[in-house]
């Protein structure tokens, strides 16, 4: 097996690796497809059967079962799906960086059970998260099923997670676009392929059960006066304030619980669940993932008050049910708190602002993207969710304003990604991707020696280039031809040369001159190495003129430029 | 492929096949469940909404759409109890996606009409309640219809667009031909507009279905009464009396037509002497209008007004005597001077004694 382990696997011999990892990918889709909608059908069975059920009985149902809710996913966790805990992104990339793309399927299925049941009954978490986790899982056993190479089977946790993720939100492109961002660092035109073929697949059997719905019914959207950008703005320093302060306070409540003696656990949990539900008593719109009371904000039906008041609760709700370890998810909840203090700041320009205004429900939607962008970091990802949840093109330029402001607040409040964070509280150390792409690259410019003393014509002759070669004191010189192709002579090359004939004949002539690969300036230093090993030497040259020498590269110019220092 | 993978390979395929079973089992119980409290709910909001509890009603309307957002009577509630509750944005949204679906939708486009002239936005109004006119209704299309139309017509006169609103009426006319008592409406607001002519043949045209329509006879009567026509009128009041003897207003129009008749001096049928006796009359009620009208003013009489009546003064109070040729004619430019400075003083008045007034505008025509 790729990676270890024992596996009775199936084989595919009429296909290539790439193609059985195409089919695998919309195999991993429709899988995916059809458990989430099974999760979002479990959910909503859940929820009418607790909540809605015992809400017309019990006048305090609604703090009877997010807390029995909790106390029996967390027990579920902790006694029999262990590996059911933690945040589903970080279980993904944990997959795709240390276990070689296995993640249990016993992991799926405690995810479903829990989240449902932890959702259903009303705790403040989203099933987006578990429904990534779900699709990574599936993803894991089919590739382990058909035996996938090793390379390939790390790449096939984040295709799962794609398709699990777009399928939750009924949004393709959202779905590929934040596994790219958020988990898979770095990709090929192949491991996009694959996600977009899962992500489509995934998306083509929600629909197909549950209707061509989207998330949200989201009313036209039109930008009334330019200066409602600045509002946008204020709204992305809001959202970029707030998402630092709701990571903040995450770590915080999380650090400090996980310092309580474990039999707590359930405490904990169902302290958090009390708590939901006793702000679910007022305001039970925060009560589960809340996208009827997103859709209800989209359509103007709360006052400002109404909305920041359910924007900040959400958020402490959130705050809560997520540090005591309930499982689920914080998209819905994030995309929640963000669209109501959207819509509450919406709803105040819309009276103060002194030139017209869009509706509050504007505001929702831009907002959502808003939060998103701060907490999670993933800044096109919550543009492209915008855009693709509203369908709305003249939305683009509010949200990219708001999401960029917010995502750099949150930068520069919480240097660390909310995952990163929540794999170092776990004890692991997951690269972020967000980190992986601003990691500095040594490029060939910043390591090369741009002064270069002897460049021998390949039509010189020996004597001329050996006295040449000699004067500059090098061992070893360039060597360039009419055609722009580049070689190198050594000093004892020619003397050997010399020896052999008087010295007229042209260095192309009498030495055996190999062409040399070239290197640009702008190319990493690791094209650069993979050739000096072949190569003591290489030529940088101009990408438009190859015959124009910019400088020359060696293993020791690398070092220098790394600072390592050779006995 | 070896046997033994094929076999696993159909193992994945009909696990697939069997969860898709799974699914669509799961969601149709889930869609019959959410059908089941869309409808609960739906209910709930119609009672609520019978007992004029609008605001609740709006929140059941609301739960049911949220378990199925694509049913139209839903959202049709919804954005009725809506507009009744007062949030016209909200109810616009709902609307507008109704009509999305379907713009033959009379109902939504008659909704969306009301809400527009909530909105003072005139012109949508109009439009919206000719697709409304124009469109389907689910039930009484005929009734719905003209229904509509006259909601419209009622929103051009206020906006006091004549001509549109003598084409909407003469359109109902034509489309209701066997209702008579839209007919009967559509005639008084035709008439109401300053189309007489097209009132009356409409009157008629009911008389001629139904000669006992005393309602209609009085409208005649009212019709040839503003074409000048009184002798007409008056039988036309007279037969409406004789249908429905308590019509005050067809009572009240003979006794019109039988003062007008007794003060004009322009009937051919008139010996001088009677011609001159009316326009004595005319002359003194001029007069008498005219001078109470000053007195009523408190002093603020234009002097060429108080000098006409001091001048017509002494011909007012002369005792009567045997009329000379040329006398008449004299009188009447008196009464007709009389009668403009008391119509440009006192206009109210003056239009007050009707008989008075048509008598002097037949006169000096």
């Amino acid at each position: 097996m790729p990676n270890g382990r024992t596996h009775k696997g199936l084989s595919l011999p009429a296909m290539s690796e790439t193609q059985r990892f195409l089919l695998l990918a919309i195999l991993i889709g429709i899988f995916a497809g059809l458990m989430v909608v099974c999760f979002h059908v479990a959910i909503d069975f859940l929820s009418w059967y607790s909540v809605g059920a015992l809400s017309q009985r019990l006048r305090y149902a609604r703090l009877i079962c997010p807390t029995a809710g909790a106390l029996v996913s967390v027990l579920l966790v902790r006694w029999f799906f262990r590996a059911a805990r933690g945040s589903g992104v970080n279980q993904t990339k944990a997959a795709l960086y240390i276990s070689d793309g296995h993640v249990p399927f016993s992991t799926v299925i405690g995810k479903f059970l829990t989240c449902s049941i932890s959702i259903g009954t009303g705790n403040s978490l989203g099933p987006e998260d578990p429904s990534l986790q779900m699709g990574a899982g599936i993803a894991s056993l089919l590739g382990r099923m058909f035996q996938v190479k090793r390379e390939n089977m790390r790449l096939i946790a984040p295709v799962g997670a794609a398709a699990g993720i777009a399928a939750a939100f009924n949004t393709p492109i959202t779905g590929v676009l934040f596994v790219m961002e958020e988990v898979v660092a770095a990709w090929n035109a192949g491991v996009v392929g694959s996600i977009m073929l899962a992500a489509v697949s995934a998306v083509v059997v929600v629909r197909w059960f549950l209707g061509n719905e989207p998330l949200f019914r989201v009313p036209e959207f039109e930008l009334r006066h330019p200066s409602e950008l600045v509002v946008y703005a204020i709204l992305g320093v809001a959202g970029g304030l707030l998402s630092a302060l709701f990571v903040k306070l995450i770590e915080k409540l999380k650090r400090r619980l996980e310092h309580l003696p474990s039999h707590t656990a359930y405490a904990q949990a169902g302290a958090a669940g009390l708590l939901v539900g006793v702000a679910g008593l007022w305001l039970p719109q925060i009560m589960g993932a809340g996208y009827d009371a997103i859709d209800s904000a989209l359509h103007d039906r709360f006052a400002w008050q109404a909305l920041l008041a359910l924007g900040l609760v959400k958020l402490a709700a959130t705050v809560v049910s997520f540090s005591a370890e309930i499982p689920g998810g914080m998209f819905a909840p994030t995309l929640f708190t963000g669209a109501m203090i959207g819509g509450g700041l919406g709803a105040l320009a819309n009276r103060y602002w002194p030139f017209p205004t869009s509706f509050a429900d504007a505001y929702v939607l831009v907002g959502m993207g808003t939060f998103f962008a701060g907490v999670f970091r993933a800044p096109m990802t919550s543009i492209f969710m915008v855009f693709e949840v509203s369908a709305s093109y003249v939305i683009i330029l509010p949200v990219m304003i708001a999401n960029t402001i917010s995502y750099f607040i949150s930068r520069t409040l919480h240097p660390v990604p909310f995952f990163t964070m929540l794999a170092q509280q776990e004890g692991v150390d997951l690269p972020s991707a967000e980190e992986q792409r601003s990691l500095p690259v040594l490029h060939v410019e910043e390591a090369m020696r741009a002064v270069v003393d002897v460049v021998l014509p390949a039509n010189l002759p020996v004597a001329e280039a050996a006295k040449q070669i000699e004067t500059a004191g090098e061992e070893r010189a360039l060597v360039t031809f009419a055609d722009g192709t580049w070689s190198t002579v050594t000093a004892e090359a020619l003397r050997a040369s010399l020896a052999e004939e008087n010295g007229t004949h042209a260095l192309k002539e009498a030495c055996r001159l190999e062409v040399l690969p070239r290197l640009y300036p702008d190319q990493s230093v690791d094209v650069a190495l993979r050739y000096l090993g072949a190569y003591p030497l290489l030529p940088v040259v101009n990408r438009a003129h190859p015959d124009q020498l910019e400088g020359v590269l060696s293993l020791e110019d690398i070092h220098r430029a790394y600072g390592i220092r050779r006995n | 492929m070896v046997a033994g993978t094929r076999r696993a390979f159909a193992a994945v395929i009909l696990s697939m096949a069997v969860l898709f079973a799974f699914t669509g089992f799961l969601v149709r119980a889930w869609r019959s469940g959410r059908s089941q409290r869309a409808n609960r709910h739906f209910e709930m909001g119609r009672q609520l909404a019978q007992q004029g509890r609008s605001d609740q009603a709006v929140e059941e309307y609301r739960a049911a759409l949220s378990f199925s957002p694509n049913d139209t009577r839903y959202r049709l509630a919804l954005a009725l109890a809506l507009m009744s509750f007062g949030r016209l944005d909200e109810a616009e949204a709902h609307l507008g996606e109704l009509r999305e679906s379907d713009p033959t939708n009379a109902v939504v486009n008659l909704a969306l009409a009301r809400i527009s002239v909530r909105q003072h936005d005139w012109d949508e109004a109009v439009l919206d309640y000719h697709r409304a006119i124009f469109g389907l209704w689910p039930e009484q299309p005929e009734k719905n219809r003209v229904q509509a139309r006259f909601e419209l017509v009622d929103l051009l006169m206020r906006r006091q667009k004549q001509k549109e609103v003598l084409a909407e009426l003469l359109e109902l006319a034509a489309e209701t031909p066997g209702d008579t008592a839209v007919q009967r409406r559509v005639a008084s607001l035709l008439l109401a507009n300053g189309a007489a002519r097209n009132a009356a043949d409409l009157y008629q045209s009911i008389l001629t279905a139904s000669p006992e329509d005393a309602a209609a006879w009085s409208g005649l009567g009212e019709a040839q009464f503003v074409q000048g026509d009184y002798p007409a009128a008056r039988a036309s009041f007279r037969k409406a009396l004789r249908w429905n003897s308590k019509d005050e207003q067809a009572r009240k129009g003979v006794a019109e037509c039988d003062e007008i008749a007794a003060l004009d001096p322009t009937q051919p049928t008139l010996s001088s002497g009677q011609r001159f006796g009316r326009a004595r009359e005319l002359l003194a009620r001029s007069f008498h209008g005219l001078e109470g009208c000053l007195a009523a003013s408190g002093g603020n009489t234009p002097a060429d007004v108080s000098t006409l009546v001091e001048s017509a003064r002494p011909v007012v109070d002369a005792k009567p005597r045997r009329h000379r040729e040329g006398d008449t004619p004299k009188v009447l430019a008196l009464a007709g001077e009389l009668w403009k400075s008391w119509d440009r003083v006192c206009p109210a008045a003056a239009r007050a004694d009707q008989a008075v007034a048509i008598v002097m505008g037949k006169v000096s025509n």
